[in-house]
């Protein structure tokens, strides 16, 4: 009898631990049972890239003296100055600038250090050849202006999660007019400039 | 229904315009298949995308030099920084391997491409009478396209 009463009693236990353990495994997905997928539905819907975000590098021509340093400073020498010496004046003539796609690994060294700022880095990242050679952009595609995802009315741009409102994790449903979380630099600035001169005293002497 | 669609409309639309520029649904797919409804029509087809292209005219239909990347450390200075300048066959060269068959050459991404390089295909097409030119300007709900000269009236002159 008193075997049977032990059986029994395990076996109820099993039975609430079965139960337990699948509540325990289930818990998450029940937890997310009632939100949305943040999930970003590619060629729908793009995700705006960050402020600084290095895309495809943009190139001016006119702006270009032919210095190198961009080729000194990439990890691969990868930009081709093509460059010749005008005797008469002594000076560079540019004909051509490249840069292939295919091989640059997106560093923004030759941003950083060029001179006269011709160089800069876009937002544009759909850089998708059907051949590899294709990528090796010259200086007539290097000055095409960046393509955004903001343009083509039939893709919804989506807005990354840091650039959200505080609180929010799904872009999906938020309009545009909700400011981010966070200041902007020149928010910043703004709120931190003293708007009388009552309140310049309060700035420099902050004891008083 | 574009499973469906015979493609006739935009056979007798690029006769007639030679150049157009097509709208289509992002999902893709569309372009394969029309380019398979104008092969079966006669044309020779070639695809492309528009961005990383040069001087679309040059590089699409003339002998063009490009600078190859090197690869690996080079010493800097002239040699390091420019190897030879390479003459490359143009891109669409394989449309033309058969003079008397027209020709259908299909740009990817002709969002990048500017006015003026917009206006240069149109030349390109009225200056070759087998040649025509179908340049994908945007994404779109369904199928759509029009002359590319109306599209650069509406996008620019406006």
């Amino acid at each position: 009898m008193n075997n049977f009463l032990q059986q029994i009693n395990s076996y109820i236990k099993e039975a609430f631990n079965a139960g337990k353990y699948l509540y325990n495994g289930l818990s998450v997905t029940f937890d997310h049972l009632r939100r949305r997928p943040v999930t970003v539905q590619y060629p729908y819907e793009k995700l705006i890239p960050s402020e600084r975000y290095r895309g495809r590098i943009h190139y001016e021509f006119d702006k270009c003296i032919a210095c190198e340093v961009c080729v000194r400073v990439c990890p691969i020498n990868l930009p081709v100055v093509d460059w010749v010496m005008n005797k008469e004046t002594k000076k560079k003539e540019l004909r051509n600038y490249s840069i292939d796609f295919g091989v640059c690994i997106f560093c923004g060294n030759c941003v950083e250090y060029c001179p006269t700022n011709c160089l800069s880095m876009t937002e544009e990242y759909e850089l998708a050849t059907f051949d590899r050679h294709n990528l090796n952009f010259d200086n007539v595609a290097l000055g095409r202006l960046p393509t955004n995802v903001t343009t083509d009315p039939s893709v919804k741009p989506l807005r990354e999660l840091a650039y959200l409102p505080k609180g929010v994790m799904d872009p999906h449903e938020i309009p545009a007019s909700d400011a981010r979380v966070g200041k902007l630099p020149e928010e910043v600035y703004d709120w931190m400039r003293p708007e009388s001169n009552e309140n310049k005293d309060k700035v420099s002497n902050p004891t008083n | 229904m574009p499973l469906l669609l015979t493609g006739k409309k935009f056979h007798n639309d690029l006769k007639t315009n030679k150049c157009l520029a097509i709208f289509a649904p992002l999902e893709g797919g569309y372009e394969t298949r029309l380019l398979r409804r104008m092969r079966a029509k006669g044309f020779k087809t070639f695809i492309t995308s528009a961005r990383g292209l040069g001087d679309p005219e040059v590089f699409l239909l003339k002998l063009h030099g490009i600078r190859p990347p090197h690869l690996g450390h080079q010493s800097v200075g002239r040699n390091g920084a420019l190897g030879e300048v390479q003459q490359v066959i143009p891109q669409a060269s394989e449309l033309f391997n058969e003079n008397d068959k027209n020709k259908l050459l299909w740009l990817l991404e002709g969002q990048v491409l500017s006015q003026s390089e917009l206006e240069s295909l149109i030349e390109i097409c009225s200056n070759d009478n087998k040649l025509t030119i179908v340049i994908e300007m945007g994404g779109s709900r369904k199928l759509e396209w029009k002359p590319l000269s109306n599209y650069i009236l509406d996008e620019f002159e406006s």
